[in-house]
């Protein structure tokens, strides 16, 4: 359907059914597609609600959610629906998952992904990976984890755009592309947005774009870059939120939003990434955790400090030690149920695929804190020409006892892959064994080096630092039992 | 490879080597046709897919390249796939029955076409000379009438989705593998799927139908149609649907045909 454009959000709690977001050109309100649901060949009912987004004047688009909610629920493990929406004698068809909501036989599995940089993708490599991963491995969802539209890059802000405008045409460029929409369609999204929704190391000045130079113009921009990132991908989001949690039990899931409010970063060190809500919310998710926790980050933890081109979490002095306390608590059982629990953290943002665990004053968590990282989907230009290391040690001061606690990745045992070529992460998750009489659940991390197309170099060429291209390649998989 | 978890070979796929093993291939398959017609299933023929185990140079090669995706590290019974591009009614006469394929070497004597995607329209009695193809399998899904339009459409948009199904790519990793004797890596362990399958694959994905749900990277070959025909059956039934077929083989072992055989 090319008038109509959509894109599935988060899939609605307990298999309830799905939101889908449409959007039409112009301005005028306009009806959703029609809708019907097989499973297993055979007709599934179901109720539809239908609300328009508010009139964005300049957007010159208009958005609306369906929420479209299952009779009967689908059972626990999730289960997979044939949808058919159809709009001005238009028809396309969707194979979705309903949300698992507890960790079964089949398991579980999704896929995660950020950086998106759509003027190296036209031929459609991300979708062409992605299609081919549903096809594998089926993934009931996805999340995307930021910098889903590079609004600042290339630089061609035009200074006579009004906010909405600038925006609106970069979004555009993105959703206006069949092959990154179908990329959104494989299956639905979970979403949370990095610098680029707003502009490189938002909320800070860039001396490329005039447009952030003063306060008053920041806060314009900012604002206009928040209005799209709400009607194209936040409002897909249970509940619209910024940030927030789900459950496939036991395992938690709390997706962060550590950009949208973030304050300019002080030399002190005492301004925030996160609303003081926002943490109040991640440390009551850490306290009734009752199995491990999936704690989605914008920005990876492990990252060595940044400095005026770009911050990092840890030029937040003290969130960034909040931040380790709350995965420290967790570790240390100090949480509703008086039991260690676990925390996988996932990741993008740095052009490096990367898995690497700290290790720190924790000996009964064998894996530390692991923390997964996919990114780029496709790699910006001019792009990295090396793989984004972690720091060799990590202070957290202070610590939960009010002290000191050290974290080290050792180079060489704590790091088991980085790579700049395009990629994707998947997990799955499986019920695990009781170790030591504690319960596990089984994570198997998987990343694939997204297909690309094959660069035939003469005798006296070097190759690209991302390589000479191929197909979709699992390049890393290992395994955790976490409690 | 992926478990389908299964513990029952799929009861409706028939081993009729006894019966057909000094009979040609044509013979194999009008009774195979009539068979399908039979149990109602396989739309008279139109979008069923065959399967061919060859004992010449570059059917050898590509059986030996499989052993990797069975569990018992076997060579594949199967070294091509096709499928049926036409009705099959009571005037057909099968020699001329028209296949939709991406063969490694076109017995048609044509050079593949890349404005085609390599797809090449071919006919059933190219396979009929059962020492050269000594395995050979027709395999039937359930379908609606629309549904097999639908992948009649399909099989011939040979470049909708060239990107993902880039079957002249997979033909020039293939021939390279087969030309140069063992000098470059089996292209099945770099994610290069063997084209005839693929085809197959980009065909029925307009259904949304998986038909090679035992892979675990994407290298389809023939080896994993025939696993899902054989061990996938329950999954397809969760989606109301039946695989059906019967296969002969006479060579399981993969003997090289000699030159002067």
């Amino acid at each position: 359907m090319k008038n109509l454009w959509i894109v599935p959000g988060a899939p609605l709690s307990k298999g309830q059914g799905w939101v889908i977001w449409c959007s039409r050109k112009g301005e005028t309100s306009f009806t959703p597609p029609d809708v019907m649901i097989r499973r297993q060949a055979a007709p599934v009912t179901f109720q539809t609600d239908w609300v328009l987004l508010p009139k964005v004047p300049g957007l010159r688009r208009r958005m609306g959610l369906l929420t479209v909610k299952l009779a009967t629920s689908a059972p626990p493990e999730g289960a997979q629906f044939h949808l058919t929406l159809t709009a001005n004698n238009q028809s396309q068809d969707f194979i979705w998952s309903t949300l698992p909501y507890q960790v079964g036989g089949k398991g579980v599995t999704f896929i995660f992904a950020s950086c998106f940089w759509q003027n190296n993708d036209r031929d459609g490599y991300y979708r062409a990976g992605l299609k081919d991963l549903q096809a594998l491995s089926n993934p009931q969802f996805k999340m995307l984890i930021g910098d889903q539209v590079y609004g600042d890059w290339p630089n061609s802000w035009d200074l006579g755009d009004d906010a909405i405008e600038l925006y609106a045409k970069r979004y555009r460029q993105y959703w206006g592309d069949a092959f990154y929409r179908e990329a959104l369609q494989t299956c639905p999204n979970f979403i949370t947005c990095d610098d680029h929704e707003y502009w490189n190391d938002f909320p800070e000045k860039q001396i490329h774009l005039p447009q952030t130079w003063d306060s008053k113009n920041r806060k314009k921009y900012g604002r206009g870059a928040d209005e799209l990132y709400f009607q194209f991908q936040r409002c897909l989001n249970p509940d619209q939120a910024r940030w927030y949690t789900f459950t496939i039990d036991p395992v938690s899931f709390f997706m962060s939003d550590t950009r949208s409010e973030r304050e300019r970063c002080n030399e002190k060190g005492t301004s925030h990434f996160m609303s003081e809500e926002q943490w109040a919310a991640l440390e009551t998710w850490q306290q009734s955790l009752e199995g491990p926790g999936v704690l989605v980050l914008g920005q990876p933890l492990f990252q060595k400090d940044g400095d005026f081109r770009d911050h990092s979490l840890s030029n937040f002095r003290d969130d960034y030690a909040r931040l380790w306390r709350v995965i420290e608590r967790s570790l240390a059982g100090e949480n509703a149920q008086k039991t260690p629990h676990d925390i996988l953290v996932l990741s993008g943002d740095i052009h490096t695929g990367r898995y690497a665990e700290a290790h720190g004053p924790f000996p009964d968590a064998p894996y530390g804190v692991p923390e997964f990282i996919a990114s780029p989907a496709a790699m910006i230009n001019p792009g990295n020409d090396k793989p984004e290391a972690p720091p060799e040690k990590i202070k957290v001061r202070p610590n939960a006892q009010g002290r000191e606690s050290v974290w080290r990745i050792n180079p060489q045992n704590n790091i088991d892959i980085m790579t700049i070529q395009n990629n994707v992460g998947l997990v799955r998750i499986f019920p695990g064994n009781k170790v030591g009489g504690t319960p596990r659940i089984r994570f198997e991390l998987e990343l694939w080096r997204l297909p690309a197309k094959v660069i035939e170099l003469d005798w006296d060429e070097d190759a690209p630092a991302q390589g000479t291209g191929g197909p979709l390649k699992q390049v890393f998989k290992k395994e955790l039992l976490l409690r | 490879m992926r478990n389908s978890e299964t513990s029952t070979r799929n009861p409706d796929i028939k081993d009729w080597t006894g019966k057909y093993h000094k009979r040609t291939n044509l013979q194999f398959f009008n009774d195979a046709f009539a068979a399908l017609r039979k149990q109602d299933i396989g739309n008279r023929g139109l979008m069923t897919v065959g399967l061919v185990g060859s004992r010449d140079l570059p059917g050898h090669t590509l059986r030996m390249a499989q052993a990797m995706l069975r569990w018992d590290l076997r060579p594949s019974y199967w070294s091509h796939a096709f499928v049926v591009a036409e009705p099959v009614m009571a005037r057909t006469s099968l020699g001329n029955l028209n296949i939709l394929e991406i063969p490694l070497f076109p017995r048609n004597g044509q050079f593949p076409k890349p404005e085609n995607n390599g797809v090449n329209e071919g006919t059933l009695g190219q396979y009929d000379d059962k020492t050269i193809d000594a395995n050979v399998g027709l395999f039937a899904i359930t379908l609606s009438e629309e549904e097999v339009k639908k992948l009649v459409k399909r099989a011939k948009a040979w470049n909708a989705d060239r990107v993902r199904y880039n079957f002249w790519d997979m033909l020039g990793a293939w021939q390279s593998y087969l030309w140069s004797q063992g000098d470059k890596p089996n292209p099945l362990r770099e994610g290069i799927p063997i084209a005839a399958s693929s085809y197959i694959e980009f065909i029925f994905e307009k259904l949304g139908l998986g038909v090679t749900p035992g892979a675990s990277s994407s290298n389809s070959a023939p080896e994993h149609l025939w696993n899902a025909a054989c061990w996938w059956h329950k999954a397809f039934k969760e989606d109301n649907r039946k695989i059906s077929g019967m296969f002969v083989a006479r060579d399981p072992g993969c003997a090289m045909l000699r030159p002067n055989e």
